[in-house]
């Protein structure tokens, strides 16, 4: 099988490599770069656990070949936390038992991660809708939204902190 | 009792579960071995086939294909295995791949090993299999016919197992009831679901001639004992390891053709070799559950008294039993169980356990609960509505008031506030201005129904429930507790997890009795070469039992520790206290040791023990609950709001009050409850495994097969009411299954509730939006009512 | 769950593109989005050849308001339509459609041109579409076409798109001051596909009497399709309740069909309740 080159960029850092082109953008994460935290719940674009950021914006990586992401930026739940220190959305994941078994959670946290970029204080109906994408089987939800309500606060009083 | 301390009690969060925010859980998926291949399966196209011919050629020779196996080609590494090794049971003969006949769509026929799923999948569509169609039984009512096509031709029909049981007289008390409601109730065939799928890596040391088999289970030892069997390997060959698992609720129990073939293709090819199912492979044939016909007539007098009944449970088992787990628990629970929280003396039940070309049934969340607590809840509304009586006080009148109580069909209720719960309830939701609001809206045409529903669950069996049928499944539990050298402390359980937080839960109980921060406690789990024999994780018994040898050792260790503590401070022992990872002489701060100098001479300096005390400082303990089960107690009340138009259920409110006894960690209990809340509501709602008449499932992708999502999952208000156990250690009782086993009852009546006025009539699930509007379509509604 | 092995060609034109179709005919496949396609692939129910891949060709990305006319390139995300202030402003119905198209993560990849051509039949920007008369532009190396948005439907999951054809872009015309419109979808989850949906786009004139009307209906039957006599009947009077009621009845006659989700009765029942809804939507306090 002839296989193409792409350049990825992936928590900042650059990639080089040779894929087959059927070869899902997941599994050249998952299996080829070993960032195991993107998870493969359906392979059909159902479950959400599978979500990176593409270019900042939330994607299916089960539902993208890894050529056509040739040259562009993703971020995975591994990139939120670079200073050895917990992003305030994964903070508040936790305060809030916002995971059980924890295999939707990274999905999750990226999808709560670019919701509060544009939103940062969503209410309730909006985060709902937000990450509607993202299937948990375990906690019935609620204590999800707990955990983004969370972590908006927490974000809020980081940027207060920073403020001049 | 439970222990005082900082963290019980406490909604103390997950910090040691800190992996999962960060991406870096370990599931099986995640693992990869050096030289490990990769396989998938061929699988039957049809629910009921004889096979012919298979042709492995044309995939063997592909230059790809690491090998390609059938039945016959691995017959002397697997051997067959039989439905349940006892209990009133048919036994039939089942190959790891498929062997003369198929008998479920997904069946797996022949093995492929590539280098990894893609070219697996390629080189599956290159196995060719010669079937001769068989007529397809796919309705267990159909099978029970006479004339019905037979799964297995050596039986005289599908009825793998037929049980009857009677206690007082119901026949002669029917004929004196006021009234008695006669009904058919029908219920869906669902599945877990685990966000993960199931996956099985296994790697064949030949060098020691061991096997190392990884799979996200939930009762290692149980895998271990029954690969030892179908392998033919010694126990002591074999070590089972769960990772990380992606949620579990019951399909990860059984131990699945997939898994043995796995472990014996490594053998076999002396590498290790890895299966991950994908979703559809996870839908079609990962155990399905609750399907099942029950004919009911319930006798009352005419104060409302339940005074007997007479049952008909028809138990649709697919087509196959599982390892590890047999096809009759569901059908069988179902039957003894329907009483759930009511007196009744005269009860009889005839069981039958059919057989179908559908795929296997085996145990999920709740068991058979979710379904006896429908047709029980829904049979004292009909009642209610025959006597003109509320649904409320119909309750009221049957609710067992005195502890403990012998139920009709064996069991003992060791204690409870089945009466103070439904009254809480109908405080909390308020439930007369509902009612009143129900009728001014009635008045504008909007239907607003309120439902509710009382629910025991049996929880953590104990009493050898699955040892009695010879099946290698453990009711009791081991703990092994360690404080090690450095002070930290390590314990070792039989058990396992799949997300219920019990590492946390278990660490607090440890921390509190023995004084130490939570953050000093490791949890293992999961890996038969390092944990004690237990059962693993079901039946809501990872608090229950896990707890209680948790608790058991962790006292027993705190007694060590006071006596050498005792010993090397010149006090009495029942003077030394435990706190802050210290032993401290009651009344002073200034005589104390630390653990970790406990610990140094516990190892080290022996000699300084008190007279004739083991060295060390670890401990061991073996539990199992004397009755047959502890009893949780649940009552659940929604109000909804139906859309007559088209047929759409709104929850406007859902209240739920829950006895489990002490709470160890409300935040896991709740979040436990809310989980297990929706997925009772899947069932009532969203889920439905569909079969054609040819036995095809029609549900095998997400997106048919329906889970609700953010925008379908209701706030749920949790009330508990904390009545010790008599039985357990410190009054534990399990909560993991009530809030699935309650959710479709609760629901189905607040729409029955809602639908009065049309005179429609609940009795099946799920309650789709098409089917609540055939429920009512071409009815006028009635005014008031 | 994985793909069969496929070709993969990434022109980065227009011209590169149809010059692709036309040397794999019915061998290719156009991958815009990958929304629908890719689970089909991952099932292996679809197993292309070639997979032409146009997201390099910019070309097809453009949004442009031209001459009262809405032209949306084929590439054009559904996130770009429920959002981008020219769409909101000139057809504020196809805004309101996407936000109802699956959740973030499939707005963000799926595209305009990758629904029509998928031609599912609760797709919602199809029956839109059908609503606000507009036309699809089809182009091969051997010329261009332009299709009423009507004839692009033939089946389930089936156009008039010939192999060597792309879809290179669709033309909405711009809402004028007097348009009215009306968007529902009934689905059983959110973000889930419409049992039925049902979409109108009604022109008044000075009087308020309705001049022009065009209501749709997806989801229900194999293909989304306009209710004429519906739309007869509401034609030259203001909009009355007796008028809904019967142009909501003959959604009721369109064609339904059964799967695990609903039966055929339903669906039409459905498509009735929608189009009462959507009618009332357009007009909104006026009636």
């Amino acid at each position: 099988m002839d296989r193409i080159s792409i350049a990825l960029s992936v928590n900042g850092k650059p990639y080089q490599l040779a894929v087959e082109p059927r070869r899902l953008l997941a599994d050249v994460l998952r299996r080829d770069l070993g960032f195991t935290g993107v998870h493969l719940g359906c392979e059909h674009g159902v479950c959400g656990a599978c979500t990176v950021l593409l270019d900042g914006e939330v994607v299916r990586s089960c539902l993208m070949f890894a050529v056509q992401a040739d040259g562009y930026e993703i971020l995975t739940v591994e990139g939120l936390n670079t200073s050895g220190e917990l992003h305030p959305v994964q903070r508040a994941f936790i305060e809030e038992f916002g995971f059980q078994c924890g295999f939707c959670t990274p999905g999750m946290i990226l999808s709560a991660y670019r919701l509060l970029q544009e939103h940062p204080n969503p209410s309730e109906y909006e985060i709902r809708r937000a990450l509607a994408g993202n299937l948990c089987r375990c906690t019935g939800y609620v204590d999800i939204v707990r955990s983004v309500q969370r972590a908006a606060v927490l974000l809020t009083q980081r940027e207060a902190y920073r403020a001049p | 009792m439970l222990p005082s301390g900082r963290y019980v009690g406490q909604r103390v969060p997950r910090w040691e579960d800190r992996r999962f925010v960060e991406g870096r859980g370990r599931y099986l998926d995640d693992l990869s071995l050096p030289d490990q291949v990769e396989v998938a399966f061929a699988r039957s196209p049809y629910a009921h086939a004889r096979i012919r011919r298979i042709d492995l050629q044309a995939a063997r020779s592909h230059p790809e294909a690491i090998g390609v196996y059938a039945w016959e080609d691995l017959r002397d590494l697997l051997r067959p295995y039989w439905t349940m090794p006892r209990g009133p049971i048919r036994q039939a003969r089942v190959t790891p791949l498929a062997s003369e006949k198929v008998r479920w769509v997904g069946e797996p026929v022949a093995v492929v090993v590539a280098r990894d799923r893609y070219v697996a999948e390629d080189l599956c569509e290159l196995v060719t299999v010669e079937y001769e169609p068989l007529a397809p039984v796919v309705d267990a009512l159909e099978a029970m016919k006479p004339d019905s096509p037979r799964l297995y031709e050596e039986w005289p029909d599908n009825v793998v197992s037929h049980q009857t049981f009677q206690a007082g007289n119901p026949e002669a008390e029917l004929r004196g009831c006021a009234v008695v409601v006669r009904k058919r109730f029908r219920s869906n065939r669902v599945t877990a679901v685990p966000l993960e799928g199931r996956g099985v890596l296994a790697r064949w040391d030949p060098r020691e001639e061991t096997l190392t088999v990884w799979m996200g289970h939930q009762d290692v030892h149980l895998a271990r004992a029954v690969l030892s069997e179908i392998l033919g390997l010694p126990l002591s060959r074999i070590r089972v390891v769960s990772p990380d698992v992606g949620g579990a609720f019951g399909i990860k129990l059984p131990i699945y053709p997939e898994e043995m073939v796995v472990c014996a293709l490594s053998r076999l090819l002396g590498r290790p070799v890895k299966w991950v199912q994908d979703r559809r492979e996870s839908l079609l044939g990962d155990t399905h559950a609750r399907e099942a016909v029950v004919d009911v007539e319930a006798g009352f007098d005419a104060a409302g008294k339940l005074r007997a009944m007479r049952i008909h449970v028809i138990s649709d088992a697919g087509a196959y039993a599982v390892a590890g787990r047999g096809p009759i628990i569901e059908g069988s629970m179902l039957a003894r169980e329907l009483p759930g929280p009511y007196d009744l003396r005269h009860y009889a039940y005839t069981l039958d356990v059919v057989m179908t070309n559908k795929a296997p049934v085996a145990v999920y969340r709740g068991v058979a609960i979710p379904v006896s607590t429908f047709v029980m809840e829904r049979v004292m509304d009909l009642a209610a509505d025959a006597l003109q009586m509320d649904p409320a006080e119909i309750r009221r009148r049957n609710l067992i008031r005195t502890f403990p109580y012998a139920t009709v069909t064996g069991h003992v209720y060791d204690a409870g506030q089945y009466l103070e719960g439904l009254e809480k309830l109908l405080e909390l939701v308020d439930y007369g201005r509902w009612r009143a609001e129900q009728a001014r809206l009635r008045e504008q045409g909007r239907y607003l129904g309120v439902g509710i529903c009382c629910l025991v669950d049996a929880t953590a069996r104990g009493g050898g429930f699955y040892g009695r049928l010879g099946l290698k499944a453990a009711t009791q539990e081991g703990c092994i507790l360690r404080v090690d050298p450095s002070g930290g402390i390590i314990a070792a359980l039989g058990t396992t997890t799949q997300g219920q937080g019990l590492h946390t839960a278990l660490a607090q109980l440890i921390a509190d009795t023995l004084g130490v921060p939570l953050e000093r406690v490791t949890v293992v789990m999961g890996d038969t070469a390092t944990t004690p024999y237990g059962g693993g994780a079901w039946a809501s018994r990872g608090a229950v039992a896990g707890g209680a040898v948790a608790l058991l050792a962790a006292r027993r260790l705190r007694e060590k520790i006071q006596h050498i503590a005792a010993h090397l401070l010149e006090a009495a022992p029942e003077d030394i206290e435990l706190a802050e990872g210290r032993a401290f002489v009651r009344g002073t701060t200034a005589r104390s040791l630390s653990l970790e100098e406990i610990a140094h001479t516990a190892y080290f300096v022996a000699v300084d023990l008190p007279a004739r005390m083991e060295p060390g400082l670890e401990v061991m303990v073996h539990w199992e609950p004397e009755i047959p089960a502890t009893f949780a107690y649940t009552a659940q009340a929604m109000v909804v709001e139906v859309q007559p138009e088209t047929g759409a259920v709104n929850i406007l409110k859902y209240v739920v009050v829950e006895d489990c006894g002490p709470i160890i960690n409300p935040g896991l209990v709740d979040g436990q409850l809310r989980g297990g809340i929706l997925q009772g509501l899947g069932q009532a709602l969203y889920e439905d495994l569909v079969y054609d008449a040819q036995g095809q499932l029609l549900t095998s992708t997400l997106l048919d097969y329906l889970l609700p999502g953010f925008c379908e999952a209701p706030e749920v208000e949790i009330h508990h009411l904390s009545t010790p156990s008599t039985r357990t250690v410190g009054g534990l009782r399990g909560m993991a299954e009530s809030g699935t086993a309650g959710a479709p009852a609760v629901l189905a009546n607040a729409v029955a509730d809602a639908l009065k006025p049309f005179g429609a009539e609940v009795t099946a699930l799920p309650l789709s939006p098409a089917r609540v509007a055939e429920l009512i379509r071409g009815q006028k509604p009635t005014k008031g009512g | 769950m994985k793909p069969a092995p496929f070709r993969y060609v990434r022109p980065q034109t227009r011209m590169e593109a149809m010059e692709a179709l036309a040397r794999y005919g019915e061998d290719a496949k156009v991958l815009a989005g990958g929304q629908s396609l890719v689970p089909l692939m991952n099932l292996r129910l679809a197993r292309p050849k070639v997979l032409v891949d146009i997201n390099r060709v910019a070309e097809l990305g453009t949004l442009e308001r031209r001459d009262g006319v809405l032209i949306l390139g084929a590439l054009v995300r559904h996130r770009q339509v429920e959002r981008d202030v020219r769409v909101t402003e000139a057809c504020p119905i196809l805004s309101r459609a996407a936000a109802h198209i699956g959740f973030p993560a499939v707005r963000n990849r799926g595209t305009v041109g990758g629904s029509l051509a998928h031609a599912d039949p609760a797709a919602e920007l199809g029956c839109v579409l059908l609503a606000t008369g507009a036309v699809v532009v089809l182009e091969s190396t051997d010329g261009r076409r332009e299709v009423p948005i009507e004839d692009l439907f033939v089946g389930p999951y089936t156009t008039c798109i010939r192999p060597e054809e792309l879809l290179v872009e669709v033309r909405v015309p711009v809402f004028g001051e007097t348009t009215r419109w009306g968007f529902a979808e009934f689905t059983r989850h959110e973000g889930g596909f419409a049992l039925a949906l049902a979409a109108c786009v009604l022109h008044l004139d000075g009087q308020g009497r309705v001049a022009a009307a065009r209501v749709a209906v997806g989801g229900a039957g194999p293909v989304p399709v306009r209710l004429r006599e519906a739309e007869q009947v509401l034609q030259g009077a203001p909009l009355s309740e007796e008028r809904v009621a019967e142009a909501a009845s003959f959604a009721c006659a369109v064609e339904g069909y059964d799967d695990v989700h609903a039966p055929a009765w339903y669906r039409q029942r459905l498509a009735g309740w929608l189009v009462r809804r959507v009618l009332q939507q357009a007009v909104g306090e006026e009636m």
